[in-house]
């Protein structure tokens, strides 16, 4: 009964937005369980969390533990693949050049990030997904900046999916006023890190960036953010 | 014998797959998992984990920020 009534004052989680809006955790110490929480509860689909040199697997195992179980067929690591398979976690990310295995389990997506068009060339087509950076000038990293024009993007984008290529995603500077750029040089999803958590209240971040790429087919939402 | 390695048939004198691991030089890398016949085989059971002909092998690194 207590239980009961005390789920009656839990907000439920909203429903996920697309998976093909990707959030990155910050690959150093700028950010907390408390947020990802609260990110997932507003409906972040896909939570990739970026290697970082100085967690071990306790640390992946720590983080799991304060996150509902639910949500974790949201997250990709991109290390601690055993735990990625023992935990059921959404997927792996692996470097440009593995291959994927036929009999990889389905829960396990795996994925790839491409820092050039070579890497690009590189990378096994059966990847569920692929994101290419940077597009724009970094958010959260000085001079990290685009090696192709928008033009030149829309081209190496358009040989990719002919040639049978997996969806690709972009990353790097992307904000709710350039979202839009991306859609059209042909991308199938955007990724998203600096212009998220750099951002005093992540959550509404988050959502801004999902309306700008959305539009009229946003999800409702049950709470005001 | 003549195992299966990521969808190749490979063939090994390995008895263990530690030992097919060390032979395909990722046996000390961090962030490479295995599985058996689609099981995972937790790194701290590689040595004990017996192949046989015919078993097949999943072998995976992960990016580890690359």
């Amino acid at each position: 009964m207590l239980k009961f009534i005390k789920e009656l004052f839990v907000p439920s989680p909203e429903a996920p937005a697309p998976d093909s809006l990707v959030l990155f955790t910050p690959n150093d110490g700028s950010w907390n369980v408390k947020q990802v929480r609260r990110l997932f509860d507003a409906g972040v689909g896909r939570l990739h969390v970026q290697y970082r040199r100085d967690w071990q697997l306790k640390d992946y195992e720590d983080f799991l533990k304060n996150i509902p179980e639910t949500f974790w067929p949201r997250i990709v690591l991109e290390d601690q693949p055993e735990l990625v398979l023992s935990c059921k976690l959404g997927g792996l990310q692996i470097h440009p050049t593995e291959r994927v295995p036929r009999r990889w389990p389905k829960h396990g997506v795996l994925s790839a990030k491409c820092h050039s068009y070579d890497e690009l060339l590189a990378v096994d087509k059966s990847c569920r997904y692929v994101f290419l950076t940077p597009i724009f000038e970094s958010v959260s990293k000085k001079d990290h900046r685009p090696r192709r024009t928008v033009r030149e993007y829309a081209v190496i984008l358009e040989r990719w999916k002919s040639e049978g290529g997996c969806p690709a995603y972009a990353l790097g500077g992307i904000t709710p006023e350039n979202i839009g750029e991306v859609r059209e040089m042909g991308f199938d999803g955007a990724a998203f890190i600096g212009s998220v958590w750099k951002e005093k209240d992540p959550v509404r971040a988050f959502l801004d960036l999902e309306r700008a790429w959305s539009g009229r087919d946003a999800r409702k939402l049950k709470r005001k953010y | 014998m003549r195992v299966t390695v990521n969808d190749e048939a490979r063939d090994t004198a390995a008895p263990t797959l530690a030992a097919l691991l060390e032979e395909l030089g990722v046996a000390h890398e961090p962030a490479v998992a295995a599985a058996v016949d689609g099981e995972v085989i937790p790194r701290s059971r590689w040595s004990a984990q017996a192949l046989m002909d015919g078993t097949s092998i999943l072998v995976i690194r992960a990016a580890q920020g690359g």
